[in-house]
């Protein structure tokens, strides 16, 4: 399997970030770690890009921050989701795999069981 | 290597709020942790930066961006959460109010009255003082000219000149434009239905001079004001929507106006009413309108009639002094003759009014009594504000404990009072809208009751919805402050161990409003006693005959008839209303009520009349029931006789009249001349009456004489007087019916009862009556629950205190006195405020009163025996709540 670095599709990464921040709050280097790590570093984000995006997200109101302590004992920015900034990632996953389904379908199964 | 440009960042030290420093904090924190874990993992410092700043991207590029994008958040979040702690603390107003309703209620409607009065008199003094009539174009160049001149020993400004002084003003080259326009009241139509209009004459230059606009069809112009011209005639609005329905087809038919046919060619504008505010129903072209309805162009032909008014209209580049000065150089050169024979003052000046009346000498009288009425209004408003201040107060005092709770959680006290005020507020805007009601209902009553002439239609409802909003505002502001202030004020500590205990500042304050509330409605009970008095006394103003038995009536005949023709016509008049049951008497005379004639006279035995101030003496031409139709009585002598209407030369004189003329003598039998003749025949005096007033309460008694009208040839009658026994009122419709039954050729019959006559001369007293009588009530019950309020909450206060007194044996009466003491002791102090006040101001309010001293001593006296005997009417039952404490529940409250 190729592991060069993909191109972000356009509209995904407030999507991931939303993922990044589901069930506990972390500052942007966690949350661009994080996004690293579980996409085995096959997505290419610019860390500004991912700093462009929590930032957006919070002046709609998708999320909210807070400054607290770090692990190394200094002070970070702490996102966390609004109310609606879950129901938002609740939709957007459901159409995402709605979406994923229906391009697997098309493109054959194999793929979608590799996935599985 | 230099350090990396965001470690300079890194440095400053963080600053919550300032969002470029929070954004720098936040990416120097990313880019030091990548740098961290990379160099863990083995990475050089220098790789490690340089791989941070890879990852991270275009650094100045997206920081740009997210800059922009926290300052767009800021911004909103500015905004809404001001709203939502705005609204959040409105809400939790409106949660307070609806919790109390009674408290709401009271300060609700406290402001609504306070407020309201003040609306609806802002209503009346802005289209009274402070605006221009309606439809003026640029209404500062334009002004009203007037002469002022020495008239008998006086000096009297008048607008009413000559046609010709107009002309003369037209040569004045300062002035645009010059117009005249004279208002008079004219019969519109025929028969039962005629009725009296306003009608006004204007020259065609008015409308334009004006910048008037017509509503519908046209306004008059120059081929339609020459004295040869085809009658027309422009509707006023109301007319128009009263009579014709305000229909468009109304252009081109005839209406008739004093026996006149005119063609309708337009209507004016809503609220038009020229230079002045009075309801206009008509407008006629001056020159033909005029000669049509005196039969003749007399007036137009002598300075010796004084009917025009003159308006004119500044040129742009006009100097307003040297204008003036032109005028009056031009009046006075055409009154050149005049002067040389001393009939003229030669020091005549010609004025200029503005439309916008100035205060001041200026200040029409029904304006100097809107400004009263206002500055009434504002006290009351005053005492609404007091009395409001006090309730919060009291409210907020029971609240201490709430407020230390709040204020120890961390809550800032500056917030509080934002709380408190924003209570209030909130309150008096309430206050407001009900107050809007309150004006537009009382208004309209107070205006048309006082104003019933004025044309309101051009007030500004939009001016007093801004001066409401406004006025409600500064209310709930004034009155919110002392609490809140106090309410910040108190010491956490001592409010939360103490729970409900006043703190000095407090009860003195409280003791203050209340004590001031005394003093305004004090002031305010003794202007109601001064009114009431000048209203008492100018109702018994005896005027000499029987004001309440007495019809006044006018005729308007449908041909014009003079002389011998015109007597006939009046003496079937008076001879029909003899007939109808119930009259008592009829009389014609030349001089209704409010006429006045003199003419040249001289008396047996004097070189000449002694002049006096009042002026005259003037004369009566009146048929032989004349005395018995008015009630005048005869002292000496005898009045007219049936044998005198066959052109016996006989006078009766009044008793000032014969004093001046013979004082200490008999005058029966002497002679009267009229006229230079000195061959001319004597007018035997053969009786001598009371005194009657001519045309007025106020008026300085002057010599009169009452001769029989069938004396001279050339004199008009111009009005019949019927005196009735019972109700005149009831006998006005008898008297119309008997008069068109009996008179074929009558057009328009006029029974006024003479109460209804003198009525406007006891508008002003009235007026004040009322407003002074009912705010003086107002305030009299809102100063007596405040000091109730004032005195339960501190018994309340005091149980502990009275019940171990009692408890130690002190009486109930005691504690009775103590109490009642309080309350008096306040109201009195305030009382004696108020007293002061009210002397103080006394001289200002002279001018309006009738026959009654500023300074009454029984007036003052009466007002302050009211409040005392409210207050103690208002301490009875706190003292009674006093005394019903129970010595060991007291012990027991805290």
């Amino acid at each position: 399997m190729d592991s060069s670095p993909l191109p972000l599709l356009p509209g995904t990464l407030d999507v991931l970030v939303l993922a990044a921040l589901q069930g506990e709050p972390r500052h942007g280097y966690d949350v661009a770690d994080w996004i690293r790590v579980r996409s085995a570093e096959t997505l290419q984000i610019d860390d500004g890009a991912l700093y462009t995006s929590l930032h957006r997200l919070e002046k709609r109101g998708l999320l909210a921050a807070e400054w607290g302590m770090s692990d190394s004992n200094r002070r970070a920015k702490y996102y966390h989701l609004t109310p609606e900034g879950v129901r938002r990632l609740a939709d957007e996953t459901r159409s995402w795999g709605r979406y994923a389904s229906a391009v697997f379908r098309v493109l054959g199964t194999g793929m979608e069981a590799e996935l599985g | 290597m230099s350090a990396p440009r965001w470690r300079r960042f890194f440095r400053i030290a963080p600053f919550r709020g300032d969002a470029a420093r929070d954004l720098d904090e936040e990416l120097d924190f990313h880019l030091q942790r990548t740098v961290e874990v990379l160099v863990g993992r083995g990475w050089s410092e220098a790789d490690a930066q340089r791989e941070a700043r890879r990852r991270f991207g275009e650094f100045a590029r997206y920081r740009g961006e997210l800059e922009r994008i926290d300052r767009g958040r800021m911004r909103m979040n500015g905004w809404t959460m001001w709203f939502s702690d705005r609204w959040a603390d409105v809400r939790l107003s409106l949660r307070g109010m609806v919790r109390q309703p009674g408290f709401t209620a009271a300060v609700v409607v406290t402001f609504a009255l306070g407020i309201g009065a003040n609306a609806a008199l802002f209503g009346i003094v802005d289209r009274l003082l402070l605006r221009p009539p309606a439809h003026v174009v640029d209404a500062d160049a334009v002004v009203k000219l007037q002469v002022r001149r020495a008239f008998l020993g006086r000096t009297i400004t008048t607008d009413a000149l000559a046609w010709d002084d107009l002309q003369d003003f037209q040569q004045v080259a300062d002035f645009e434009t010059v117009a005249g326009y004279s208002g008079f009241s004219l019969t519109l139509g025929e028969g039962e239905t005629a009725r009296r209009i306003r009608a006004t004459y204007a020259t065609h230059g008015f409308f334009p001079l004006l910048g008037v606009q017509a509503q519908l069809g046209r306004l008059y112009g120059p081929d339609d004001d020459r004295f040869d011209a085809p009658l027309v005639a422009v509707l006023g609005h109301d007319l128009w929507k009263s009579q014709f329905g305000g229909s468009p087809s109304v252009l081109g038919t005839t209406v008739r106006v004093a026996g006149s046919p005119y063609t309708v060619i337009g209507v004016a504008p809503k609220g038009f009413t020229g230079v002045d505010l009075e309801r206009v129903d008509v407008w006629l072209p001056m020159r033909p309108a005029k000669v049509a309805t005196d039969g003749s162009d007399e007036w137009f032909s002598s300075r010796g009639y004084n009917f025009v008014r003159a308006v004119a209209r500044l040129s742009p580049d006009a100097v307003r002094t040297r204008a003036l000065e032109q005028a009056t150089a031009l009046h006075r050169a055409g009154y050149e003759e005049e002067i040389a024979q001393d009939r003229y003052d030669a020091n005549a000046t010609v004025i200029a009014k503005p439309l916008v009346a100035r205060l001041g000498e200026d200040t029409p009288p029904e304006g100097r009594v809107a400004l009263w009425i206002a500055g009434v209004s504002a006290l009351v408003l005053l005492i609404a504000c007091a009395n409001v201040a006090n309730l919060m107060l009291a409210r907020s005092l029971r609240q201490r404990r709430e407020s230390a709770v709040r204020l120890a959680l961390g809550i800032s006290p500056w917030r509080l009072v934002e709380q408190r005020v924003l209570d209030t507020l909130v309150l008096a805007l309430a206050g407001g809208a009900a107050g809007l009601a309150v004006a537009f209902v009382g208004g309209g009553v107070l205006r048309t009751r006082i104003l019933p002439d004025i044309d309101w239609s051009g007030s500004s409802d939009l001016r007093v919805l801004g001066f409401t909003l406004a006025v409600s505002a500064v209310a709930g502001l004034t009155a919110g402050a002392a609490p809140a202030v106090l309410a910040a004020r108190q010491r956490l500590s001592s409010a939360i161990s103490h729970g409900a205990r006043t703190s000095g500042a407090g009860a003195r304050v409280r003791g203050l409003l209340t004590l001031g509330q005394a003093s305004l409605a004090t002031i305010l009970l003794v202007g109601a006693g001064l009114f009431i008095r000048s209203m008492e006394a100018a109702r018994s103003t005896d005027l000499g005959f029987d004001v309440d038995h007495i019809l006044a009536v006018d005729l308007e005949s449908s041909s014009p008839m003079k002389g011998q023709e015109l007597k006939e016509f009046y003496v079937r008049a008076s001879e029909a209303l003899e007939r109808v049951p119930g009259v008592r008497a009829a009389a014609a005379t030349n001089s209704p009520f409010g006429w006045s004639w003199s003419t040249r006279l001289r008396a047996e035995g004097l070189d000449s009349i002694p002049r006096t101030p009042e002026g005259g003496p003037y004369y009566h031409r009146v048929t032989q029931d004349y005395f018995e139709a008015t009630g005048l009585r005869v002292v000496r002598g005898r009045g007219l006789e049936p044998a005198d209407a066959s052109g016996a030369q006989v006078a009766v004189l009044n008793q000032t009249m014969a004093d001046l003329l013979w004082p200490g003598q008999d005058p029966l039998g002497r002679c009267l001349y009229e006229g230079d003749d000195a061959d001319a025949a004597c007018i035997q005096v053969v009786g001598v009456t009371a005194y009657a007033h001519r045309g007025g309460l106020r008026e300085a008694e002057s010599a009169q004489y009452y001769l029989p009208m069938a004396m001279d040839a050339g004199v008009d009658p111009r009005g019949l007087v019927v005196r009735v026994e019972g109700d005149p009122e009831e006998m006005q419709g008898p008297v119309v019916k008997a008069l068109l039954a009996a008179l074929p050729s009558v057009r328009l019959v006029r029974a006024r009862t003479m109460r209804d006559l003198l009525d406007p001369e006891f508008r002003g007293w009235r007026l004040g009556m009322t407003v002074f009588t009912l705010f003086g009530i107002l305030a009299l019950v809102v100063a007596g629950v405040g000091l109730y309020s004032l005195l339960s909450f501190d018994v309340a206060e005091r149980r502990r205190e009275i019940g171990i007194r009692m408890a130690l044996g002190s009486s109930t009466e005691r504690i009775h006195a103590q109490v009642l003491t309080r309350a008096l002791g306040l109201a009195g102090v305030g009382v004696a405020a108020g007293l002061v006040a009210a002397y103080l101001l006394a001289p200002r309010t002279a001018e309006v009163l009738y026959q009654v001293s500023p300074r009454d001593p029984a007036i003052f006296g009466i007002a302050a025996a009211v409040l005392l005997v409210a207050a103690a009417a208002a301490g009875v039952l706190p003292a009674r709540r006093a005394t019903r404490v129970h010595p060991t529940e007291a012990l027991r409250t805290e």
